[in-house]
């Protein structure tokens, strides 16, 4: 009779009851789990897509963009609770009131970060268009869009257009989605998060520069506290002449210790975004998904 | 393991290729368990499958406190363990056993022959649920018993007992059918 440790060895350390998969039963799983997948991150656009620095584009940078949206209003509302203004120019407190009054906003996004196929980085860019009602983002990759995503919340349609495959999607949003990304915009931009944030987190004065020939003010936080990552720099840097934010740089690491940036400037801010203007054109050669 | 951390925050920030170099990894190991559970390919596949898309769905809660390999084990057990039941333990026979037997070998079990091989498959597929699952996680998964007994909210020593005991029947089982 064998012993026992004739059986363990037999399993344990000749692995004789392993077995491989076949590549059809590889095919079906993975073809079903990627399904799943990419339909979750669909729906999961369309719930959140009006804060389009959060979810939009599926990438390891979007996390970065939340923070750097954060720091923004975050920086504008505690200058604004704190009532902190500058002595040389800015009055950050009607940075605060501009940013929230302005009805419509453009702006560039470039990020970096560890190597995904999902990223883009570094030849990449995105702009978006944000206003009330409605969000588009354009992603570029080497100077060509290759995507673009459209929300409108009063019309409750959702547009998704593949250039680069010469594809588009075009769907009603349902009203639970509409509900959950209106509150989702308002966690973020309400005048009730700013305060929010602005408590949380503790920053200090820049020295002015002039950032493409506009002369700035700006402010720094290392504050990390209740955002997603170890450690991370923000700089908000608004136009001394305008009052509006210029540039916004986040350096950060998150909790796989990668380092992350993201960079948001060439801002448009008091854009009129009609939906006529936003709504994207589909190609007659474009199909539908 | 790094390589399963970034795999993961990849993974959750919805990579697709993170998701597939995932399955690629793991995939021999959690479908051999289930196989070995559930002496089953097809039922093996679907485990596996479910396993995969229910990681998919939690993608946005999961939080790893151990190793990836071993939460995806245990959630192939576990899910094993309810497919088992819910066939009401319908014993296997030899017709069952020769028709799940899968074709494709490793390079470690040209180490014995074909017929040893099938006598083991068929001996483990005899031995009682429980303690075919202690000897498979143990063994085969790598599972230590604590980390068994954790994952089924049972004591160590129970564990302990199962996997004595299925040893044991396995070796009355094989008595010698897989000696020379």
């Amino acid at each position: 009779m064998k012993p026992i440790d004739w059986f363990e060895k037999l399993i344990r350390d000749l692995h004789v009851l392993e077995i491989n998969t076949s590549t059809e039963m590889d095919k079906r799983i993975l073809h079903d789990t990627l399904k799943v997948q990419q339909e979750l991150t669909q729906t999961k656009l369309a719930g959140t897509q009006p804060d389009i620095w959060r979810t939009i584009m599926k990438s390891s940078i979007t996390k970065l963009a939340v923070a750097a949206v954060i720091i923004a209003v975050v920086a504008l509302g505690l200058f604004e609770f704190i009532g902190t203004d500058s002595t040389s120019g800015v009055v950050w407190a009607e940075v605060a009131r501009n940013v929230e009054a302005s009805p419509g906003a453009i702006w560039r996004l470039r990020g970096t970060g560890s190597r995904d196929p999902n990223d883009d980085w570094p030849n990449a860019h995105k702009i978006s268009w944000r206003s009330p009602a409605v969000t588009r983002t354009d992603q570029y990759r080497d100077g060509q869009i290759y995507r673009t995503i459209y929300y409108n919340l009063d019309t409750k349609a959702m547009i998704w257009v593949a250039h680069d495959a010469k594809k588009y999607n075009k769907e009603a949003m349902s009203d639970e989605k509409v509900q959950k990304a209106r509150a989702d915009k308002d966690r973020w931009t309400g005048p009730q998060s700013l305060v929010n944030c602005c408590l949380a987190l503790k920053h200090h004065a820049l020295d002015q520069k002039t950032i493409d020939g506009v002369l700035c003010e700006g402010i720094e936080t290392t504050d990390a506290s209740g955002l997603p990552f170890k450690s991370f720099t923000g700089r908000l840097w608004v136009s001394v002449e305008t009052g509006y934010p210029i540039l916004v740089e986040v350096e950060a690491i998150d909790d796989g210790s990668i380092r992350h940036t993201s960079t948001l400037d060439q801002f448009q801010w008091n854009a009129d975004l009609s939906a006529e203007d936003v709504e994207p054109e589909i190609p007659a050669d474009y199909e539908p998904l | 393991m790094i390589e399963d951390k970034i795999l993961l925050w990849k993974f959750k920030h919805g990579s697709s290729d993170a998701l597939g170099r995932i399955y690629e990894k793991y995939k021999s190991d959690l479908f051999s368990l289930a196989n070995s559970l559930l002496h089953d390919l097809n039922a093996a596949e679907d485990v596996v499958h479910d396993v995969f898309v229910t990681f998919v769905k939690s993608a946005d809660e999961f939080q790893l406190t151990g190793s990836l390999k071993g939460y995806l084990l245990t959630c192939v057990a576990n899910l094993s363990r309810d497919r088992v039941r819910a066939r009401k333990r319908t014993p296997i026979g030899m017709t069952k056993t020769d028709m799940v037997i899968p074709d494709y070998k490793t390079p470690n079990q040209a180490l014995i022959s074909a017929e040893e091989l099938h006598c083991l498959r068929d001996a483990i597929a005899k031995i009682p649920y429980e303690q075919r699952e202690v000897v498979i996680l143990h063994l085969q998964g790598r599972r230590t018993f604590r980390q068994i007994a954790e994952s089924q909210g049972i004591a160590v020593s129970t564990i302990q007992s199962r996997y004595r005991y299925g040893l044991e029947k396995l070796r009355s089982l094989l008595n010698g059918e897989v000696e020379k």
